[in-house]
């Protein structure tokens, strides 16, 4: 879908309203920080690094017993693939970003995030983000997945059956909660388009 | 902000625009104040209208977009009232127009 629209389209699609214009908080922040303990206190490298923007976060999480939450981190660095130096992470980043939408207009716009495990004093919170850089609906993420399985398993089945293990331990259990957060100000890119040049025209 | 029909109106230095067609909005951001704004079609289009001509001016062209819109315009006094939001969240500025300065004195008896 492309953003280059003027505001009298907009509005012959839309029809005139009353004005409206208001300031979005886009984004709060305090100075307080989480304080972690234990020995598995500093996560490595868990900063996400996002190029361009993103339209929503799809959140997988699910609250593991430490067995459970081992496995995942086992899973993600385990190198099981034909090719060598993959992990298993690598593979599950590759079906998301190119697999997922791969048959639709949407091919491209989804991107792994990647998993992120909180450790407790009894479980451990385990977290998959999956980030879209376009809006796309439930029923769309949904089926998206759904071919995007099938396809693996009809390529590549050991790949099938790995993604599909790491699948089930997170979403076999019963704490599991599938969230999709939109992320309004990054909708627009706000880059490049400013009245002088924007698709306004104006 | 009470405006003058000669004052020059101009959206802010700076602005950046990105329209969300699939929202019915066009986000604006003002990079000198760290500030995001959300405006519906309507005020988008006041907005892109104020490139520093006089006010009147731009309500005339205002008007007439809407009036060539199918549907129901809105209520009288939409231009002045979009006018005053947009002012009021710093996305326009307001400046004396020079020449209603010279006619102005130019009437004026000595």
């Amino acid at each position: 879908m492309t953003n280059d629209i003027s505001p009298r389209e907009l509005l012959a699609r839309l029809g005139a309203g009353e004005p409206r214009a208001g300031e979005i908080v886009s984004e709060v922040r305090t100075e307080a920080a989480l304080p972690f303990f234990g020995e598995h206190g500093a996560a490595p490298a868990a900063g996400i690094n996002v190029s361009g923007t993103l339209a929503a976060i799809i959140s997988v999480t699910a609250v593991l017993s430490w067995q459970s939450a081992a496995a995942v981190q086992d899973w993600l660095t385990d190198k099981e693939s034909d090719s060598p130096g993959v992990s298993n992470e690598t593979e599950l980043a590759e079906l998301v970003s190119d697999t997922l939408f791969a048959d639709s207009e949407l091919a491209g716009s989804a991107r792994y995030l990647g998993t992120f495990i909180v450790a407790g004093r009894a479980k451990r919170t385990v977290r998959m983000l999956i980030g879209l850089t376009r809006p796309v609906s439930e029923a769309q993420y949904a089926s998206a997945w759904g071919r995007a399985l099938a396809a693996t398993k009809a390529t590549d089945r050991a790949r099938f059956d790995r993604i599909r293990t790491f699948l089930a331990l997170l979403l076999d259990e019963e704490t599991v909660q599938v969230e999709k957060m939109l992320l309004l100000s990054a909708v627009g890119d706000l880059i490049g388009h400013s009245i002088a040049t924007g698709p306004s025209g104006a | 902000m009470p405006f003058s029909p000669t004052d020059c109106v101009s959206a802010a230095r700076g602005l950046r625009l990105r329209p969300v067609p699939e929202m019915g909005t066009c986000l604006a951001y003002d990079p000198a104040r760290a500030r995001l704004h959300t405006l519906n079609a309507t005020s988008w289009l006041l907005l892109t209208l104020c490139d520093g001509r006089p006010r009147a001016a731009i309500a005339a062209e205002f008007n007439d977009a809407l009036r060539s819109l199918p549907g129901p315009a809105p209520e009288q006094g939409a231009f002045s009232r979009g006018l005053e939001q947009l002012a009021a969240l710093g996305l326009v500025t307001t400046a004396a127009n020079p020449h209603a300065s010279m006619q102005t004195r130019k009437d004026t008896p000595p």
